[in-house]
């Protein structure tokens, strides 16, 4: 179990340095001028209320890390009205990170983790569990591959749950089967107490709603379930938000990456990309090592392609599926690899790539973009010498 | 007859405002059915570059005259670029070039008589349109044809008169004018080795033996209703080859096709790549149209965006990118209403369409003064559609709250509103994590 509970904010962490720097101007600002700023950097209008809460949540993790004083924040969008004019004012901490961040964007980074990584002990429990070996993370996306080949529809589906049934076998041997070990009798146990729950609590929507709009939700809260309890016994026992958002977090930070591309897995991999160094006994952070940065990585970058082309087993590959492969052999982030295969896509005298444009859109959510093309498909030729 | 509303004994907008009713429109979009109060003044400077890139410079020169260009707005103010009349000017100046094959226009930029005798040339518009199966090129190409065909000088349409040039020209039998210009024609067409036109297909025949005979309202009905949309993807572009050659037989030196919306071919079409190569094939390598015709696209950036990979990239088509130098002299950018004078102007022509027949007032901007117009005109940064849609909005709520006087205090809050609305570009500044 997780020692502590914790409430890591859904947010970016890009948008914590551009709410920060709002208080360059003035030390003093307001909730709705953040949100005006938030509205800006986003081009959609002011008008209205549009990011409340990004406001708020940026600015409260901000006061949590003790950059800012504010007291207490609006709990909902009638609360936001009456505080949005509400004076925000800048600690001497505060403003020693807007100073790093001008000099050194890099350091300001690593300085936010390091903060954070003291005050969240969810990130703490993650980044101990990452460290130490990948996780692979069964996140339900589909009724038929993850829950069970008996649904073949959302209408099967709800009309199961509507008479609060649910192929719980189906759901537990395909788990067991994505998570690459056999659920333990206590996770089982959790799962279906957690299950005939949902049930019960799920019926009545099966019967009133649209069954796609339902299986959607429906599958959003089989993921608090399932999650938390394979991953229990690395103390990550917290709902699937909070997951994503940590993967979201250490793509930011360059220290870990996830992804559902890799044809190993069917789940989300999340690796680390660097090393952290912990002092204290886990408490604290000693030190941030990129070892797998643009430069070591970059280094026979195209032999290293290679060898991941080659663990595909085909001659044109998936760029994505390749990228998956390569950042998960090399620990390093995909933004790494996009920026090495934009050097190195004309290949050189031993290797030659060929590449095809990937025309339609949205197979994948981040698309190895070489010039001004999305790549669909790769081939790697190592040449006779 | 409009209904009238029972408020009080003033009816604001006609005894106050001297407007039979609101003239702006709550969405001034163009289209051809709809086309609005057109006012090329509010183009300032871009309008003389418009004659000058896509027709005078190409005018210039005795072969070669092809332009294949963009009409763009990348005006930083609004960073989609949308409502600066890109439209309206393209279909707009075609249809006025097309009354007296550009005798007029020429005539304006001081070109000469006998030049302008010389060089008659036409002008066509065309846009993607889903809702009327106008998905490919050739198919949008065959609309612009349609366009010049039906234009008219107010008493005969284009067709007709082109056709009379032709009867001239080869001095067509009497009585047996269409079979003269049909077979005129069918050696024109011969002439070009590399058009690969099957004459004896039967729509083909039929399209020609329309062309050449002077029912315009048969010829229109049978491009647009009896060409079904596969003959018009596999093929359309050989009917615009053949109208093309119709042309230069009727002495015609030069045409522009416009083409709009070019955003939803990448939307919309399902063999982009077919239609590409098609696409550039005709209009770059398929005489008389490689040297005769030019082609000009609407843009933006967010149509650039859509159809970046696949233009240049791809298909190798001149580049339409406006921020490359090297395409500056194919490329006019609309920069919207850069003066206080270029927006009286719009404005006080609009209200002049609605005003009251004998009212008398102190200013054509009448309820508004200079000084609103040009308040409006700076918090809409410009765009000319929401410049038209803001006057459109304060005169409504004028009326509405009875306000005999429209005046700045009244205008701000609507101005403020509209603020909100932003405009402001993305910040430089960047947030993210740098690669280590």
């Amino acid at each position: 179990m997780a020692a502590d509970t914790d409430s890591l904010p859904r947010i970016k962490l890009e948008d914590l340095f551009l709410t920060i720097r709002e208080f360059e101007k003035d030390p003093a600002t307001t909730l709705e001028r953040l949100r005006c700023r938030i509205c800006v950097n986003r081009k959609h209008k002011l008008g209205g209320d549009l990011y409340w809460s990004t406001a708020r949540d940026n600015a409260i993790e901000l006061q949590r890390l003790g950059l800012l004083e504010a007291g207490s924040f609006p709990k909902d969008k009638k609360a936001y009205e009456l505080m949005k004019e509400k004076q925000l004012r800048i600690t001497p901490e505060g403003n020693a990170v807007i100073a790093l961040f001008r000099s050194d964007r890099s350091a300001a980074y690593d300085g936010l983790f390091k903060a954070m990584y003291a005050v969240h002990p969810y990130l703490r429990s993650f980044v101990k569990a990452v460290m130490q070996h990948h996780l692979v993370a069964p996140v339900i996306t589909s009724l038929k591959d993850h829950v069970s080949s008996k649904y073949a529809s959302a209408k099967q589906l709800s009309d199961d749950v509507a008479e609060k049934q649910l192929d719980t076998e189906g759901l537990l041997s395909l788990t067991e089967k994505r998570i690459q070990r056999p659920l333990t009798p206590a996770e089982v146990s959790t799962i279906l107490s957690a299950i005939r729950t949902l049930l019960e609590e799920s019926a009545y929507g099966a019967i009133s709603e649209e069954p796609i709009d339902f299986t959607k939700k429906f599958l959003l809260k089989l993921n608090d379930i399932v999650l938390p309890n394979v991953f229990r016994s690395m103390d990550l026992a917290f709902d699937y938000r909070t997951h994503r958002t940590l993967w979201g977090f250490g793509q930011e930070w360059k220290l870990w990456q996830s992804t559902s591309a890799h044809p190993d897995y069917d789940g989300r991999v999340v690796h680390r990309t660097a090393t952290i160094r912990l002092a204290l006994q886990g408490e604290s952070v000693e030190s941030l090592i990129y070892d797998s940065g643009l430069k070591n990585t970059g280094e026979n970058f195209l032999f290293k392609l290679y060898q991941a082309y080659l663990k595909l087993k085909n001659t044109y590959v998936p760029a994505w599926s390749l990228r998956a492969v390569f950042c998960f052999d090399n620990l390093c982030q995909d933004s790494v690899f996009d920026k090495l295969m934009e050097e190195h896509y004309t290949g050189s005298d031993e290797y030659d790539l060929q590449l095809e444009i990937h025309r339609q859109k949205g197979q994948h959510d981040r698309p190895l973009r070489i010039g001004n093309r999305n790549i669909g498909l790769v081939r790697v030729v190592r040449r006779q010498l | 007859m409009p209904i009238k509303l029972k408020r009080g004994s003033t009816n604001l907008m006609q005894d106050v405002y001297g407007l039979q009713e609101n003239p702006f429109r709550t969405a001034p979009i163009y289209s051809i059915d709809r086309r609005g109060t057109y006012v090329p003044e509010m183009y300032g400077d871009q309008y003389d570059e418009f004659y000058q890139k896509f027709f005078l410079n190409p005018l210039t020169k005795a072969s070669n005259k092809q332009v294949i260009g963009a009409l763009w707005s990348t005006h930083s103010g609004d960073s989609l670029g949308k409502g600066y009349g890109k439209s309206m000017l393209m279909a707009e100046e075609s249809m006025q070039i097309n009354t007296d094959l550009g005798a007029t226009k020429l005539r304006k930029f001081g070109v000469e008589d006998a030049d302008i005798e010389e060089n008659p040339f036409v002008a066509g518009y065309c846009t993607f349109d889903q809702a009327k199966d106008v998905k490919s090129f050739a198919a949008a190409l065959l609309d612009a044809v349609v366009f010049i065909l039906e234009s008219s000088d107010g008493d005969r349409a284009l067709h007709l008169k082109l056709r009379e040039r032709i009867c001239q020209r080869i001095e067509a039998e009497e009585g047996f004018e269409g079979e003269s210009i049909e077979r005129a024609l069918s050696k024109e067409l011969r002439r070009y080795r590399g058009l690969n036109i099957q004459l004896t297909h039967a729509t083909v025949r039929s399209f020609i033996e329309r062309l050449c005979h002077d029912d315009t309202e048969e010829l229109v009905k049978f491009i647009r209703h009896e060409i079904g949309p596969r003959v018009k993807a596999n093929q359309g572009f050989n009917f615009v080859h053949i109208f093309n050659a119709f042309l230069m037989l009727a002495g015609i030196v030069y045409v522009v096709y416009f083409v709009d919306q070019i955003e939803n071919f990448a939307k919309f079409a399902r063999n982009q790549e077919r239609d590409l190569k098609i696409l550039r094939e005709s209009i770059c390598q398929t005489s008389p149209t490689a040297e005769f015709a030019s082609f000009v696209f609407q843009m933006h950036i967010q149509a650039l965006q859509v159809i970046e990979d696949w233009w240049d990239n791809i298909e190798h088509l001149p580049s339409l990118d406006a921020s490359k130098p090297i395409n500056t002299m194919r490329i006019v950018d609309l920069k919207g209403l850069t003066t206080p004078k270029e927006a009286t102007t719009l404005a006080a022509r609009y209200l002049a369409e609605k005003r009251v027949l004998g009212f008398r007032v102190a200013s054509e901007l009448h309820p508004f003064d200079e000084d609103i117009v040009e308040a409006i005109r700076q918090a809409v940064k410009g765009n000319p559609r929401k410049f038209l849609e803001q006057l459109g909005a304060i005169l409504d709520n004028a009326a509405d709250q009875q306000r005999k006087k429209i005046d700045l205090p009244f205008v701000q809050p609507y101005l403020d509103d509209d603020s909100s609305e932003t405009n402001v570009l993305p910040e430089e500044e960047e947030y993210t994590n740098p690669e280590r």
